[in-house]
């Protein structure tokens, strides 16, 4: 009696611990996407039966952390360039753009004007984007130089060390302008969209996934990034579907 | 500018604007005794407990064109945010509690009864601050500025917030090695100023210990 | 020469009355240790924050609470040679004297008697170089050299040895009749007391007779 209630009870943990059994899926995104990315894992999660950890950071300090050999199966990055570089280096595969962004101009919400287009900017003291080495920098001095305006001012350019501090100087009303992403400029009540810049086919925008090491389930996932639910998810938080 | 002699000149910059308010206020607080004494010391060593980057953020209130001193400033000419100038006022508020809290001990070092003998013995006030205070405290004053220096040397929170980082006017040291990790293969040309900043912390620091030494030496309690 | 004092000190935690009057050149403090000997010199310097009442020294009121008079150390004359000599560390001994005295490059030796006192030889050291002794002649020198019309010496021949503290005595007196000072002395030792002083005041419990 003892012994077989001790088999059954063995027995029944382990049924039951069917899902704890399965390690993790480790989830490694860029900062930019941690609203809209929560609510994608629940739904994989659901799906899947596999449980998604998520950890949110910048793409460049998450791609060295992976470089490291920090333990991780999905790379989710903003940063087209480290991508490569991961894959480059034998880490990644399956590489796929799930999502794209666009730039806005934003002034701050109770500015009295409202510029009309990029020639309408060099009357305004300040423009805040990010640095250049960050991605949504460059793609905002990219617009400028493709519409010929980038001369004209970069005097006015002041740089942030990321989007969210550009941001912040348009809220707080130091900056009268600003170049972000569409999906910056939602979340932040104090500044409002002046007008959109049109995509630069030369110079997309773009989110990717790509799946570190063997493992199934994390090609599950980037594969489940392009699926019906999940882009519904992203266009809701502002993003552009996938090409 | 480069971001090594940018962060010099900033750093330097801070240090000695401010050694005037960091030696009244340690003065102050070593000497004095009056109503509103903690508070003031509360302010003072705020933005050491502060996240740099509400240090900023606060600064960028007071400072900035819809700021508190906004007006004023635009008034007599000055601009301080994303101007060299603003990383300079980052620079100096964040390293102002070390800096007054070595003063204040640099201050407290110095026997009071040696101020009180000069007072019989004829000398006025600034006499007495001249000729037995200053001369006695000045190496632990100088550790304080030392101090600043190399704290301002390592400033990115405020400074990014408040000054931005606008190559050659604003874009020290820290904000450079932090914009060189975002490209892939970054990691010369940071640990190449990474080593330098360390470096010239590590100097500063050394630096700094020497004068305590001789400050311990010089303004004992003794004879 | 007039001495009027009627001050309220605080002395180790309680307030202690203290009144006394005088018309002798020079005075002595005497009384138990602890009894506020000390406290009451640094009250006359000026250099006691929480004493109230009236200091009235050679017909010049220091301090007067009813009439709102309150002279600043600095300008009371006072000469005061501490317990502890307290010399400036940073300064040498003939800077530390120099330091006391008005017109800058006066001849020291004229005025104070340096050699007097023996410490010419001191005069470029540093005053953490000296002994006990030395260090209380120099404070001596000191205190003279800013012309007082008052001293207060605080126990001034405590750390010389016995010869040379009759010697030392008959200098500082020598040097108070000739230019007018008021000498105001607390000291243990009972010959320097009568070496020093001519009228004693005792500090006890209840406070001066």
């Amino acid at each position: 009696m003892t012994r077989f209630g001790a088999l059954l009870t063995l027995g029944l943990l382990l049924g039951c611990g069917g899902d704890a059994a399965r390690a993790p899926l480790r989830v490694a995104a860029a900062a930019s996407l941690t609203d809209v990315l929560e609510p994608i894992a629940e739904r994989f999660e659901r799906s899947s039966g596999t449980h998604v950890e998520l950890r949110f950071g910048g793409s460049s300090t998450l791609a060295r952390q992976i470089e490291d050999g920090a333990p991780t199966d999905v790379f989710v990055s903003a940063d087209s360039r480290w991508v490569t570089e991961l894959i480059e280096h034998g880490l990644g595969r399956d590489r796929q753009t799930f999502a794209t962004n666009r730039l806005v101009v934003i002034v701050p919400a109770n500015a009295s004007e409202t510029p009309r287009g990029l020639r309408g900017l060099t009357t305004l003291e300040h423009l805040a984007v990010a640095g250049p080495e960050i991605p949504a920098g460059a793609h905002a001095r990219l617009a400028l130089a493709s519409e010929g305006m980038l001369d004209a001012l970069t005097a006015r350019i002041v740089s942030a060390p990321d989007v969210r501090g550009a941001l912040a100087w348009v809220a707080s009303g130091e900056a009268e302008v600003g170049m972000v992403y569409a999906t910056d400029a939602r979340v932040e009540p104090r500044v409002r969209v002046a007008f959109v810049i049109a995509p630069n086919a030369d110079d997309p925008i773009v989110y990717e996934a790509i799946a570190i090491g063997a493992d199934d389930d994390a090609a599950a996932f980037v594969r489940f990034l392009r699926s019906e639910e999940a882009q519904r998810a992203l266009a809701d938080a502002g993003f552009g579907p996938a090409p | 500018m480069s971001p090594l002699v940018l962060s010099l000149v900033i750093a330097c910059a801070s240090a000695l604007i401010g050694m005037p308010p960091a030696i009244a206020l340690g003065w102050v607080l070593a000497r004095r005794t009056f109503r509103g004494k903690t508070l003031l010391s509360a302010l003072v060593l705020a933005p050491l407990v502060l996240p740099p980057v509400v240090t900023g953020l606060l600064l960028l209130r007071l400072l900035g064109r819809r700021g508190a001193f906004g007006p004023v400033l635009e008034g007599i000419g000055v601009s301080v945010p994303f101007t060299t100038l603003g990383a300079v006022i980052a620079a100096l508020v964040v390293g102002l509690p070390l800096y007054v809290i070595a003063a204040r001990t640099a201050f407290e070092g110095v026997d009071p009864r040696l101020e009180e003998v000069a007072s019989t013995l004829g000398a006025s006030p600034l006499r007495v601050l001249t000729r037995i205070t200053l001369p006695l405290a000045w190496p632990g004053l100088l550790a304080g500025a030392v101090l600043a220096f190399a704290r301002a040397l390592g400033e990115f929170g405020a400074t990014a917030v408040l000054a931005g980082d606008v190559p050659g006017e604003t874009r020290t040291i820290a904000l450079a090695v932090y914009a060189a990790l975002e490209a892939p293969r970054g990691e010369p040309d940071a640990l190449r100023l990474s080593l330098l900043s360390v470096g010239l912390s590590v100097l500063a620091l050394v630096f700094h210990e020497l004068l305590l030494a001789r400050h311990v030496r010089r303004a004992g309690r003794r004879a | 020469m007039d001495v009027e004092l009627d001050l309220t000190l605080p002395i180790g935690g309680r307030e202690v009355r203290v009144a006394l009057r005088s018309s002798a050149p020079s005075i002595a403090i005497v009384g138990p240790s602890g009894i506020g000997k000390t406290s009451l010199l640094r009250a006359i310097a000026g250099l006691s924050r929480g004493c109230r009442g009236k200091v009235q020294l050679r017909g010049t009121v220091l301090q007067d609470d009813a009439s709102k008079i309150l002279v600043p150390p600095h300008e009371r004359r006072i000469g005061w040679v501490p317990q502890e000599a307290h010399l400036f560390p940073h300064l040498s001994v003939r800077e530390n004297i120099a330091f006391a005295a008005r017109a800058p490059s006066k001849t020291l030796d004229d005025e104070l008697g340096i050699t007097a006192l023996g410490i010419t030889a001191l005069l470029d050291r540093a005053p953490s170089t000296l002994s006990g002794g030395e260090r209380q002649r120099v404070a001596i020198a000191r205190a003279l050299a800013c012309a007082p019309q008052t001293l207060l010496l605080d126990e001034p021949l405590v750390a010389l040895d016995r010869e040379a503290r009759a010697q030392i005595a008959e200098r500082i007196i020598e040097h108070c009749t000739t230019h007018d000072i008021l000498r105001v002395v607390v000291a243990h030792d009972e010959s320097d007391l009568t070496a020093l002083a001519e009228q004693r005041f005792e500090m006890t419990e209840r406070g001066h007779p």
